[in-house]
């Protein structure tokens, strides 16, 4: 118990401290674009903590915008991919079967494609750039929300307290709002937490074989693409640090969504007395993370 | 995946059941691959932007333009597009490159041993290191499983192009050049063995060319390691998993209290009971080598298929695209199936009632 509870503290010490870089970031948006070729691949120093680029342009300014953008995109687009899957998941759990057994082959169709590649042919389709990437994701994320949150909601219709909501009268999209979707908290939570690092990491690897976002956007896929042309003449540094951030900024949400149901469980066993914890839901964390659970439902 | 496991049986005759429950596993996998051609056809054809355009180029008169549209059947119905396109892609004939007419099968039917081969080794890298990691940690307990639990979440969250770029930085040509950099799968001036299987470190082997399997080797192991390094996570976690739980079953007490040291409970039973589920995540580990080639190819300059797909981005090629999005949906899906399969055949719990999954 006590290694989860330090787990999840490292997990939001290392996000807080990625927090204030992207707030730096915000502040350094012009400095990330300034090009001066007279100080191109500069190493680190106390000049430039993180050396410069190619064309001069400071990498540890870059690498906090960067921050800024995959924070920003990694959570917004679990938000709307989460959010969409929400709506899809009621209408799966408390509209008519049929409707249910078809959108459930359609969700198993989408998630037959590897979330990269997917979001990929998405990003292709409508043009590259940073925006049609994150509708790439977008796509990605939806079904694995939807197939997690259609099965709780499935088993929320059983539940006592929904079945009496019915017995009153109560509407069903009432039903849904009020009791469904509170009843879908934890499992929303959970799966966001255990997705927003892998898809940090599917949008910077879009960016990365160049569809994602373009230069000069400092982002770390795109990033690490332009230290490759560094890497083998000694100028480590362009390709390395966007890297590192990425990798630290990953491994803390997943340390995070890891560690959120042990200490759920803990918190909910002090709070009943010596009970014990409801098995809490499997979760994956890393890449393609729910295939695997859809698996086990009925 | 959950096609195969959505069909639950509850009939008395183990044989029967059986046999239904794989003839609508097989229809599921059906059914989920027709739609999944629906999807990859709908994203990339029935989106804006117009292929004929591609192909011709922004200079082409109308005539011409109008012509590549026929040729390409793009004037026929929706419909129409999409069985030619199914019937296409089923047959083999995945089209001509846009940017340089080549046969999109023929390309990556000579580029396939090249990418086969660093899966083949990332995935016998993985499958050994997260063996070793996974026993060790869940024999030992405490300590030792907890920093194994630590690197596999890192391992779990790392960019394998990104790792690509170090073990350049360090190993390769970069740094200390212990190993060859980006260069491809032979060093230039050695000739690739005889064609048998494609891949150069069997065939070396086989035609007993000991300096072509050893170069060929030593080209392979950092794109391998890159490659690895998420399956290898993934399969540690699980394995650990798999392990402590066994571990905590009744019959292991049994095993134990009738005079079997731990190491040979472990082994024996342990051990052997905790790999048969990780059978069927196959597919999963299939699928991260498949996007793994795809951003680890073009670091170490493997003419892989993983390449052939990231050139073909460069160059708005959508034939290329859509042949390998779709086949990569084909293998992940057979990949489960097979895989839902074998567990189904090996674990005799699974034959007698039906599935109890």
């Amino acid at each position: 118990m006590k290694g989860t509870r330090v787990q999840a503290a490292t997990a939001v010490g290392l996000l807080a401290a990625l927090a204030v870089l992207a707030v730096a970031g915000l502040l350094l948006r012009e400095t990330a674009i300034a090009v001066d070729v007279s100080q191109a691949l500069q190493p680190p120093g106390s000049e430039h903590w993180f050396g410069t680029d190619a064309q001069g342009r400071d990498v540890f300014a870059r690498v906090a915008v960067g921050t800024s953008i995959a924070l920003a995109s990694g959570l917004g687009t679990v938000a709307v991919g989460g959010g969409l899957g929400l709506l899809i998941a009621l209408v799966c759990g408390l509209g008519p079967r049929w409707l249910d057994a078809v959108l459930v082959r359609l969700l198993d169709a989408v998630m037959a494609f590897p979330a990269l590649l997917l979001a990929l042919a998405v990003t292709m389709a409508f043009g590259t750039g940073l925006l049609t990437a994150l509708l790439g994701v977008v796509v990605t994320v939806v079904p694995v929300f939807a197939r997690t949150l259609r099965a709780e909601a499935r088993r929320a219709t059983s539940e006592p307290f929904v079945q009496a909501a019915r017995t009153i009268g109560l509407s069903t999209p009432r039903i849904a709002v009020r009791h469904v979707v509170p009843y879908l908290g934890t499992t929303f939570s959970v799966q966001t937490a255990a997705n927003v690092g892998n898809v940090i990491l599917v949008l910077s690897g879009l960016s990365f074989i160049g569809v994602g976002a373009q230069p000069p956007t400092p982002e770390w896929g795109a990033m690490i693409t332009d230290g490759l042309q560094n890497a083998l003449t000694g100028q480590w540094w362009t390709g390395v640090f966007p890297g590192l951030a990425l990798l630290v900024t990953v491994v803390a949400v997943n340390l995070l969504a890891d560690s959120i149901p042990a200490v759920r469980a803990a918190r909910l066993a002090r709070r009943r007395g010596a009970r014990p914890p409801a098995s809490a839901a499997p979760v994956v964390v890393g890449s393609e993370p729910v295939p695997a659970a859809s698996a086990k439902e009925a | 995946m959950s096609a195969t496991s959505t069909t639950t049986s509850t009939t008395t005759r183990p044989g029967a059941a059986a046999l239904r429950r794989g003839g609508g596993a097989l229809l599921g996998v059906l059914a989920t691959l027709l739609l999944a051609s629906v999807v990859s056809f709908v994203v990339l054809r029935a989106v804006p932007g117009d292929p004929a355009r591609l192909i011709v180029g922004p200079l082409a008169t109308p005539d011409v333009l109008a012509g590549v549209r026929t040729q390409l059947g793009l004037d026929d119905p929706l419909w129409l597009q999409y069985l030619r396109y199914v019937r296409d892609f089923a047959t083999g004939q995945w089209g001509y490159s846009y940017s340089n007419g080549a046969d999109v099968t023929a390309v990556m039917a000579a580029r396939l041993p090249a990418t086969l081969e660093l899966a083949l080794w990332a995935f016998l890298f993985a499958v050994v290191g997260a063996l070793v990691v996974a026993t060790v940690a869940s024999f030992r307990g405490g300590a030792v499983a907890a920093a194994a639990k630590v690197v596999s979440l890192i391992g779990l969250g790392t960019p394998q192009f990104w790792v690509a770029l170090v073990l350049i930085l360090v190993l390769g040509s970069g740094g200390l050049g212990v190993l060859p950099g980006p260069s491809g799968r032979l060093t230039s001036f050695l000739e690739p063995p005889p064609h048998v299987t494609g891949l150069y470190t069997v065939d070396g082997l086989l035609a007993g060319q000991p300096i072509v399997f050893s170069d060929a080797l030593a080209h392979l192991a950092l794109p391998a390691i890159s490659l690895a390094i998420i399956p290898g996570a993934f399969l540690t976690r699980l394995l650990t998993a798999n392990q402590l739980d066994v571990a905590r079953a009744p019959f292991v007490t049994v095993v134990r209290s009738k005079g079997v040291s731990r190491w040979a409970a472990h082994r024996r039973h342990v051990l052997h009971n905790a790999l048969l589920p990780s059978v069927s995540s196959a597919g999963l580990v299939l699928a991260s080598l498949i996007t793994g080639s795809v951003l680890v190819e073009s670091v170490f300059n493997w003419p892989g298929i993983g390449q052939v797909l990231v050139q073909g981005i460069q160059r708005q090629d959508f034939a290329v695209v859509q042949a390998f999005v779709l086949l990569s949906a084909v293998l992940y899906v057979a990949a489960n199936t097979v895989a839902d399969l074998a567990v189904a055949l090996i674990d005799p719990r699974l034959r007698v009632s039906g599935g109890s999954r």
